[in-house]
C-alpha cells in the first residue's frame, strides 16, 4: 500500500501532506458506507442496485490508487454487470463480494498504518 | 492684433506666391472648406465650396468674425500648435457643427472646416462595418466548431467501429476489407483536421497551449513516425540533435504538426539520396531560447520563382506535381502560418534537382525542470485561465478533482448528478465540462445528451470530457456517441487532465465575451 500512496502522490498533484491524509481518510469513510450497504444488504439488493454502488467504490479506489479494491470491485461490477436482469444471490456473486469485502479490511488496514507511521494520525 | 499671428518673414499675401496654384489645387480636393484671413481678419481667400456656402466675394474683405467668433482666441493658441476642435457657424436662424483646423503663419491664418455631420456619419459606418466583421468572424467560429464536431463524431464512429471489427473473428478477406475501411477513415479523418486546422488559422481562433516539451523526445518519435516511410523509399533519414536542448514551454501538438508537414514532404519529394533533420539552440538569453529546426532533402527541389507560391494554400509547383505525388496543398501554409503564430521565421532555399532546405526559427521559454513537483509549481500559468464544471457524485473524488484544478489554476464549480450538470449550464457559462457518467437521478450520458440538444440556443459548444473508471472500447464508444468529446479514465493524472483540458481549451473556436 505505501508504495501505491507514493503512485498517488507522484501523479496525482497533490503535494500538501495534510490534503492527502485528508482525502485518504474521506476514502475511508465513504467506502466503508459502501461495503456495510453491500455486506448487509447483499440478499435484498437487485444486481442493478449492488452494481451502483461497487461502481461507485471501483471509480473512488482508482483514483486513490487503492488497487486491491479496485481489481475486487472491478471483477464484481463486471460480473454484475453481465447479470442486471437477474437476482444477486448467486454463488459467484457472493464469492466476489467476500473478495472484495476482504481486501477492503486488509487495505483499509494498510493505509491506517502508512499515515500512523508517517503522519502520526489515525482514523478512529 | 498683429502680435497674435507668427512672425513674417516677407510680407507676401499666400495667393500671390508662386505655390497659389498648388496650393489652390489642394484646398479643391475633397469636401472641407478652406479659408485664408490676413492680419486684419479680413478673410482673403475661400476655396469654391465655401465661396458657394457663404456667398464670398473676395473684393469685399469680409470679416473673419462673421463666421467664426472667438477667431483672435483660436489664432492666439495656434501660434505654438494648430488648433483643432468643434465649432459652431451661424446660418441665420440655424446652425453647423463643423471640425476647425486652424494653424497662422506669416501674418495670415490657413483654416480648415469639416461637417462634424459627415465625419459622424463616417465613424457610424466604421462602426458598423466592425460590427459586420465581427458578426462574420463570429460566425466563421461557429462554423469551425460545429463542422469539427459534426464531420469527427460520425468520423470517430467509423473508425472506432472498424477498429472493434477487427477484433472479432472475420474471414482474412473480410478482415482486408475492414482494414481499407480503417485506413480510409483515418485519411479523411486527417484531411478534415488539415482543412479545419486551415480554417482556424485563416480565422485567427488557433490557440496554442503551453506545456513543457522534451524536445529530444519529440525528434525521437519523429524519427520513429518517417522511419519505415524512409526506408521503404530506400532513402536515408538522420536526425541530430544538438546537445544541452533544454525542455521548453509549447505546444507539441502544434510544433508537431510543423515538422511532420516539412519532413513529410522532404521524404515524398525525395527517391535517392537523404533527409537529414536538425534541431540546434540559435540563442539563448536569460530564461528564453530560439531554437533553429532544418529538414533538408536530396529531392526534386524547385526553382526560386515558386518559392513563394509552396506557401499559397491550395497551390503545388504545378499540377503535373499534384497529378504525381497528390496532397490538399495545405501543408505547407498551415505549416507557415503555425510558424507566425509562434512568432517565428521560416525560410527555404532550393533548387531543381538538388533538393531543399527548410530552415524554421521559433522563440520559445525555457521550462523551469521536467519533475511533476515542479510542473504543478511552475509560475508559467496555463494559456487560459478557464471555468470548469465537474459532475461527479462521489465526494471522495470531487475534493480530488477539485484540488487538482485548483492547483492547475482553473475556477471550479462542482454537482453531484447529471441533473444539476444541465441546470448549471444553463445558468452558468463554462469552458469545460468534467462529466462522470455513472451519477444517480441523471447519468452523464443523458446530460451530455440534453447539453447538446440545447446548445443551438446559447450559440456555443462546451467541450465534455468524460470521467470513466473503464477502459473498455465501448464504454468510451458510448462516451462519444452521446456527445461528449473526450474522456479520462481514472486514476485522473493531473497531467492527463491538464492537457486534455488544455486541448480542448485551445480547440475552442468560440471567442470569450
Amino acid at each position: 500500500m505505501e508504495e501505491n500512496i507514493k503512485l498517488f502522490i507522484q501523479d496525482m498533484g497533490i503535494d500538501s501532506p495534510e490534503d492527502i491524509k485528508n482525502l485518504y481518510f474521506d476514502y475511508l469513510q465513504e467506502t466503508s458506507v459502501i461495503i456495510e450497504q453491500l455486506a448487509s444488504n447483499f440478499s435484498t439488493l437487485t444486481c442493478s442496485e449492488a452494481e451502483k454502488l461497487v461502481h461507485n467504490l471501483k471509480g473512488v479506489s482508482a483514483n486513490l490508487y487503492v488497487q486491491g479494491v479496485y481489481q475486487a470491485a472491478l471483477q464484481l461490477d463486471d460480473y454484475l454487470k453481465g447479470h442486471l436482469g437477474e437476482s444477486i444471490m448467486d454463488a459467484n456473486s457472493c464469492l466476489l463480494l467476500k473478495n472484495l469485502v476482504n481486501t477492503y479490511e486488509k487495505e483499509s488496514k494498510e493505509i491506517n498504518s502508512y499515515f500512523e507511521s508517517n503522519l502520526n494520525s489515525k482514523i478512529g | 492684433m498683429n502680435s497674435l499671428f507668427t512672425k513674417k518673414k516677407k510680407n507676401i499675401p499666400l495667393e500671390q506666391t508662386p505655390k497659389l496654384a498648388t496650393f489652390q489645387q489642394l484646398a479643391e480636393l475633397g469636401d472641407t472648406l478652406v479659408l485664408i484671413c490676413n492680419e486684419h481678419f479680413e478673410v482673403t481667400y475661400m476655396n469654391s465650396l465655401a465661396t458657394s456656402l457663404f456667398k464670398f466675394n473676395s473684393s469685399d474683405k469680409p470679416s473673419i468674425y462673421q463666421y467664426i467668433k472667438d477667431i483672435d482666441k483660436l489664432i492666439r493658441r495656434a501660434s505654438t500648435n494648430p488648433v483643432k476642435e468643434a465649432i459652431v457657424i451661424p446660418f441665420g436662424w440655424t446652425s453647423k457643427e463643423y471640425y476647425l483646423t486652424l494653424q497662422s503663419f506669416e501674418n495670415q491664418a490657413l483654416i480648415v472646416l469639416k461637417d462634424l455631420e459627415v465625419i459622424n456619419q463616417l465613424k457610424q459606418d466604421v462602426n458598423n462595418i466592425k460590427i459586420t466583421a465581427e458578426g462574420t468572424i463570429k460566425a466563421k467560429s461557429m462554423f469551425l466548431a460545429n463542422m469539427s464536431h459534426e464531420l469527427r463524431t460520425p468520423l470517430n464512429a467509423i473508425i472506432g467501429m472498424s477498429e472493434l471489427l477487427t477484433d472479432t473473428s472475420l474471414e482474412p478477406s473480410q478482415k482486408d476489407l475492414i482494414n481499407n475501411i480503417n485506413q480510409s477513415g483515418n485519411i479523411l479523418y486527417d484531411l478534415i483536421n488539415t482543412i479545419l486546422d486551415f480554417s482556424k488559422l485563416e480565422a485567427n481562433q488557433m490557440g496554442l497551449e503551453a506545456i513543457p516539451i522534451n524536445i529530444n523526445q519529440l525528434m525521437s518519435e519523429l524519427h520513429t513516425l518517417f522511419a519505415h516511410q524512409a526506408s521503404v523509399k530506400k532513402i536515408d533519414l538522420y536526425f541530430e540533435t544538438e546537445d544541452h536542448i533544454p525542455h521548453i514551454i509549447g505546444d507539441p501538438t502544434r510544433l508537431r504538426q510543423i515538422l511532420v508537414n516539412i519532413i513529410g514532404n522532404a521524404i515524398k519529394f525525395t527517391h535517392i539520396g537523404s533527409v537529414k533533420v536538425q534541431v540546434k539552440m540559435k540563442s539563448f538569453v536569460q530564461k528564453n531560447t530560439t531554437l533553429e529546426f532544418t529538414v533538408e532533402d536530396t529531392g526534386i527541389g524547385f526553382s526560386s520563382d515558386v518559392k513563394e507560391k509552396i506557401f499559397m494554400p491550395f497551390a503545388q509547383v504545378d499540377e503535373s506535381i499534384t497529378r504525381q505525388y497528390g496532397g490538399t496543398g495545405l501543408g505547407l501554409p498551415i505549416s507557415k502560418s503555425l510558424v507566425d503564430l509562434h512568432g517565428g521565421t521560416m525560410d527555404v532555399t532550393s533548387a531543381i534537382g538538388k533538393g531543399a532546405k527548410f530552415i524554421i526559427t521559433i522563440p520559445f521559454t525555457l521550462a523551469p525542470t521536467t519533475s511533476l513537483d515542479s510542473f504543478i509549481k511552475q509560475t508559467v500559468p496555463n494559456t487560459v485561465t478557464a471555468k470548469i464544471l465537474v459532475a461527479e457524485d462521489n465526494q471522495t473524488n470531487q475534493k480530488l478533482l477539485t484540488m487538482q484544478l485548483k492547483n492547475l489554476n482553473y475556477d471550479v464549480s462542482v454537482v453531484e448528478n447529471g441533473q444539476q450538470a444541465v441546470e448549471e449550464y444553463f445558468e452558468n457559462d463554462y469552458d469545460v465540462i468534467i462529466m462522470d457518467c455513472q451519477m444517480p437521478i441523471m447519468d452523464g450520458f443523458c446530460a451530455t445528451l440534453i447539453i447538446r440538444q440545447q446548445e443551438e440556443l446559447f450559440d456555443r459548444h462546451v467541450p465534455i470530457i468524460a470521467l470513466t473508471a473503464s477502459a473498455l472500447k465501448e464504454d468510451k464508444e458510448k462516451c462519444i456517441e452521446s456527445g461528449m468529446d473526450d474522456f479520462i479514465t481514472k486514476p485522473v493524472k493531473i497531467e492527463t487532465l491538464n492537457k486534455t483540458i488544455q486541448h480542448w481549451l485551445a480547440q475552442s473556436t468560440v471567442p470569450k465575451e
